[in-house]
């Protein structure tokens, strides 16, 4: 009778497999190895004698969302400046080492800063629309890299809007100013306009710290959307948040790299006592 | 062995403190079950038994409240790491702690049972032993609990090993018994449940010694060999 009713543990193991395919959870829960992005070798960073960043080897997987951690001044806002090269527009900002994105070095000043803009885009802390309209915010930034008709322009507005979710909320208002949308729209705004210049990577700065929760709540279902096509990496002071939203984690302290890892063992069980400290609140 | 370190939330750590030492409360709780279960036993003193199920339900409300205070910290707290450890090894751990009770009232049932009937020469020294074991094995796996002592830990979820063999010795002594003289059979049927309830308890402290480890190490050692545990955990560098 029991043998009637209970299948043998062979096929218990098929109807599990059946029911949950290990393979495609284990790649969209990041456990599974992708192809890397961005490589980072050596890399030192100095505002002008002070050495922000100390020697930082990190690899950046393609389609995942890397999350980098610490407290105020650990370089990791730094960091993510030197993805896009955003620092070169200050003087006296030295960066030394090496950043890989797609097999080419970024740090080498013949690599074209406009290719490499077009390939990474940025959202920072505080939304801050161009003071124009919703359809121009957008176009702004394609304009800067293609040459696209008014057709094509008013469906590329569209379909960035729509992968920042933000289309259904702005359709009737396109020509209204961007900054009359409420704080969350604004921030979703920005993030539309990093996408329409079809980056390969988005580095997110804080980008949810000024939102209220349920804002936060989107832009973080947005960055799950975002990672099936666009390599993350987000900065954030909200632990909570790099936990919720990132594959991988990295924890950084006084300008160096202490530990990068797979987000669900480093807020278990991170093999670093300064992380274990910093993620608990054991901090200082 | 380990300590937790101060956070800076000092309400936090505060409340972190209070789970593990109401565990601890509960343990002593249980334990002194245990002996009162076992002394009724001994004594056929049915008073005794009787407020020791009586008492069960003190160790049901201890889980419940300290269930409540977990789920409470996980909702505001949000813990992570070790602290996250602590919270799921405390759940996991009171829930053992329970069962323990649970067997404590089975065997103190027993000795209300068997105390209106003639009491053997040897006033049941075959589950003395194995009763006193497990009491040991529990008070030293809250310890090692205590401390946070991996090492303990593992020396006392060994010790199961050990209460398994006692246990089927107890039973072939009771088996030989009833089969010298049937007339034995009912009453040792009722000393045969007190002792899988004590061999029970033995497992549930194993289980508690497991929780211990995956709240110092972060492994989960559940399934696995000791010997396997002892490679893995003990032969890792101390971070």
């Amino acid at each position: 009778m029991i043998n009637d009713t209970i299948p043998p543990v062979a096929e218990t193991e098929q109807l599990m497999n059946d029911v949950m395919p290990p393979v495609a959870d284990a790649v969209l829960s990041g456990t599974v190895p992708a192809p890397i992005k961005i490589g980072v070798r050596h890399l030192d960073f100095f505002y002008k004698s002070f050495h922000a960043l100390k020697d930082i080897n990190l690899e950046v997987p393609e389609k995942r969302v890397t999350a980098i951690i610490g407290p105020s001044g650990c370089g990791k806002s730094t960091l993510l400046r030197v993805f896009n090269r955003i620092y070169a527009v200050y003087p006296g900002l030295k960066a030394q080492g090496e950043v890989i994105l797609d097999g080419e070095n970024i740090l080498d000043p013949r690599y074209p800063l406009n290719r490499l803009r077009s390939k990474v885009g940025m959202v920072f802390q505080k939304p801050v629309p161009f003071p124009m309209s919703i359809h121009d915010n957008i176009a702004y930034g394609v304009r800067h890299h293609e040459t696209l008709n008014r057709a094509e322009m008013d469906d590329r507005v569209e379909w960035a809007l729509q992968q920042a979710a933000l289309w259904d909320e702005v359709k009737d208002k396109l020509r209204q100013s961007g900054m009359s949308l409420s704080g969350g729209q604004q921030q979703r705004l920005c993030i539309a306009r990093a996408v329409a210049v079809k980056p390969e990577v988005m580095l997110l700065d804080e980008p949810a710290s000024a939102l209220d929760p349920i804002s936060t709540l989107k832009i973080e279902e947005l960055i799950y959307e975002l990672k099936k096509n666009y390599t993350i990496v987000i900065v954030t002071h909200n632990m909570q948040q790099a936990a919720r939203v990132s594959d991988l984690t990295a924890f950084m302290y006084m300008g160096e790299l202490v530990e990068f890892g797979d987000t669900n063992t480093i807020f278990t069980n991170p093999s670093k006592k300064q992380t274990e400290d910093y993620i608990t609140g054991r901090y200082g | 062995m380990e300590q937790i370190h101060t956070h800076i939330s000092r309400q936090f750590n505060t409340e972190l403190e209070d789970i593990r030492s109401r565990v601890l409360q509960m343990g002593g709780l249980v334990e002194q079950q245990i002996e009162h279960a076992m002394d009724a036993l001994i004594k056929g003193n049915t008073a005794e038994g009787e407020a020791v199920i009586m008492n069960d339900t003190q160790v049901n409300k201890m889980e419940v409240a300290i269930d409540e205070e977990c789920s409470q910290i996980i909702a505001r707290r949000q813990p992570a790491a070790s602290d996250l450890r602590l919270v799921v090894a405390v759940i996991k751990t009171i829930t053992d702690l329970e069962r323990i009770g649970d067997e404590a009232e089975k065997i103190a049932r027993m000795a209300v049972r068997l105390a209106g009937e003639e009491r053997p020469k040897n006033n049941y020294a075959e589950i003395q032993a194995l009763g006193g074991y497990v009491r040991h094995m529990l008070h030293d796996a809250l310890d090692a609990f205590a401390r946070l002592d991996i090492e303990a830990a593992l020396r006392v979820a060994r010790e199961d090993q050990k209460v398994d063999q006692k246990y089927e010795g107890t039973m072939r002594q009771l088996i030989t018994y009833m089969m010298e003289d049937p007339r034995t059979i009912s009453r040792m049927l009722n000393v045969i449940w007190a002792a899988r309830a004590l061999e029970r308890i033995g497992d549930h402290s194993r289980n508690i010694c497991e929780y211990i480890i995956y709240l110092v190490k972060g492994k989960d050692v559940r399934h696995t060999s000791l010997d396997q545990v002892e490679k893995e955990i003990l032969g890792r560098a101390n971070r």
